[in-house]
């Protein structure tokens, strides 16, 4: 039984370390937050009894247009984005495939070359 | 870790789609660089050359492969069904770049227009010669997003832009279906290749084959434009540019076609007894709904819609005879059905360049005395869309119904003949529009003379000369069908 829980423990110990980060980093957001607060509790006024003084006002929000170059922009950000995710991969398996990995990485770039070069003739990247 | 070894690449035997898609990238680059007015002019030439080259590429493969071989690590398979399948694409492709080259508005996107256009057919002979699940749904998605942005490509018509939307939400609706269908048949057999599956199924849980094999199915009858799946069809083929819905009833046709006997063929020979009724169910519904639908049409475009949708009946039919006649009528059917469907709308077009706006029945009347040449044309293709003997659709015809009749279905052969009759009506309807309406009703075409166009002129001389020409040299034609679909493995015979 013991053993068993061991070899769990073996195979999960990185995931372990990994979740008490996680949880780590918002948790010691929220303590510090109070432990260092400067704000005296009584007589404080509106903006410093809110929970964050220079956040976002608490008012509903106001419709905001956005510019269609951001949608472009933003879309194209992604494409270009997730393409280059595909590199690591690559990168992982790059001393077991050898050359071929690195010709297909190369034509891959090229491709993605090619999308930005017409991107960035066809005007999608000028702000307007 | 394993060794890994990269796969051997056969070049040449990938050309077609290779020359295509290069020539895609030229387009699309080169004709950033240039001057606005000249863009179309490149486009057109450059996109020309590759359909030719892919073309005589796929004609010298074809000659050359006397037995199938896979190719890539047996993803792709070159065999003359293939190869017979890019042939029809690329001479379909070619026609549009002549029926496309004076479309009007749209000479700043003429690059992308053209390197769509190559991208797509590249995307389909692609497809043709897909030998794996995965490289199937590749190949569907590749060509359908081509198609989807080539319907909308027309911004500023609204008619272009909800057409592009519809096409896209219904045909990723439909390669999902075709996708989950994909991946039944996977975790049923746990192979993806084509003879692996087929060599599995007898040990699979047959749930899932079945479950597999009818969404697979589904997902290829949205792209053949089959009825119950046709619902895009008419809105699509109304919205899109006329050389595009030209494009699409042909080359689509046969890309979904050819890939549905490959597939039925030979992924699930130990279905065939399914796969065949369920095929001869949709057939009898496309039939009706098609034909039923076209009699009511006013607008051309939509009635050619409803009638490529009755065509997708019988060359389905072909399929559902499931034996090797049928599969040599469905190749026959489909090289004069591409031609007389390029060529009807590349009329279509003309009239439309002509007038401005969307072609009725009633805004047809007089063309065929004004334009003599490309009113004949007109009627031949109707009479060919019927099947009248001057087109090889007659012959075409002939052959799914003895294909059928051979399997033992003479009720089929006798539906077809019904909906051959109904269809008669709609069919002379343009005729007798064109060319029997009084001379006080006719349209005055917009702006004067029509201008000259002898690219598109040109091209529908050739899809008269192939209607034809499928008619009076249908023997060695069947003979190049019949050598494409000898490796296939029917069930019988």
């Amino acid at each position: 039984m013991q053993g068993v829980l061991l070899a769990a423990l073996d195979d999960w110990f990185p995931f372990l370390v990994y979740a008490l980060f996680a949880a780590a980093i918002p948790g010691s957001m929220l303590l510090f937050s109070f432990a260092l607060s400067t704000r005296r509790k009584e007589r404080a006024p509106r903006a410093q009894r809110m929970p964050f003084e220079s956040g976002v006002s608490t008012g509903p929000p106001k419709l905001q247009r956005f510019t269609v170059s951001f949608y472009l922009t933003a879309m194209l950000f992604i494409v270009f984005d997730i393409e280059i995710v595909f590199l690591y991969p690559v990168a992982v398996v790059l001393d077991v495939v050898g050359p071929f990995a690195l010709a297909e990485f190369g034509f891959f770039i090229a491709i993605l070359a090619i999308a930005y070069v017409y991107v960035w003739k066809r005007g999608a990247l000028e702000w307007r | 870790m394993n060794e890994f070894t990269a796969p051997s690449i056969d070049w040449s035997a990938l050309s077609p789609v290779l020359v295509s898609l290069g020539g895609a990238v030229v387009v699309l680059l080169v004709s950033l660089f240039l001057p606005v007015r000249i863009r179309r002019g490149f486009g057109a030439v450059v996109a020309s050359v590759c359909f030719l080259a892919a073309g005589a590429a796929a004609i010298a493969l074809f000659a050359a492969d006397e037995t199938g071989r896979g190719i890539v690590a047996d993803a792709l398979r070159r065999d003359r069904l293939a190869e017979l399948a890019e042939i029809f694409v690329m001479g379909a492709g070619l026609l549009t770049v002549g029926v496309s080259f004076r479309e009007r508005g749209g000479g700043d996107r003429a690059g992308e227009y053209y390197a769509l256009l190559l991208t797509a057919a590249s995307g389909m002979a692609f497809f043709v010669s897909a030998s794996n699940l995965m490289t199937l749904f590749l190949g569907l998605e590749w060509f359908s997003i081509c198609l989807y942005v080539l319907t909308a490509i027309a911004v500023e018509r609204l008619s272009g832009l909800e057409a592009g939307l519809k096409y896209l939400i219904v045909g990723s609706f439909g390669s999902a279906v075709l996708l989950f269908g994909s991946a039944l048949v996977y975790g049923a057999t746990g192979a993806i290749g084509f003879e692996q599956i087929a060599a599995g199924t007898d040990d699979a849980e047959r749930l899932f084959v079945v479950a597999g094999l009818a969404m697979i199915l589904v997902g290829l009858a949205f792209k053949a434009s089959a009825a119950p799946f046709h619902m895009w069809t008419p809105d699509v083929y109304e919205g899109a540019p006329t050389p595009i819905t030209g494009f699409m009833s042909a080359a689509t046709k046969v890309a979904a076609l050819v890939v549905t006997l490959r597939v039925l063929v030979t992924v699930f020979p130990s279905e065939a007894e399914l796969w065949t009724v369920a095929l001869a169910v949709i057939v009898c519904i496309s039939l009706a709904w098609g034909n039923l639908a076209a009699l009511v049409q006013t607008n051309v475009k939509r009635m050619l819609a409803y009638s490529s949708i009755s065509h997708a009946g019988f060359l389905l039919m072909a399929i559902a005879a499931g034996n090797a006649l049928g599969g040599r009528a469905l190749l026959y059917y489909l090289i004069a059905y591409s031609a007389v469907s390029v060529g009807s709308f590349a009329v279509v077009a003309i009239r439309e360049r002509e007038l401005a706006g969307p072609v009725t029945l009633a805004s047809l009347a007089g063309f065929g005395w004004e334009r003599p040449f490309l009113g004949t044309s007109m009627a031949l293709f109707m009479f060919g869309f019927i099947g009248l003997p001057p087109a090889g659709i007659f012959l075409g015809k002939f052959y799914v119904f003895s294909a059928v009749i051979d399997r033992g279905w003479t009720w089929l052969a006798i539906v077809g003949v019904v909906a051959t009759v109904v269809s008669v009506y709609y069919y002379a309807g343009v005729i007798r529009a064109m060319f029997m309406q009084r001379r006080e009703l006719a349209v005055v075409a917009a702006g004067g003379s029509p201008p000259t166009d002898r690219a598109l002129v040109a091209a529908v001389a050739v899809a008269v000369v192939v209607t034809i020409g499928s008619f009076v040299a249908a023997d060695p034609l069947l003979e190049i069908a019949r050598d494409a679909v000898a490796l296939l493995p029917f069930p019988e015979g």
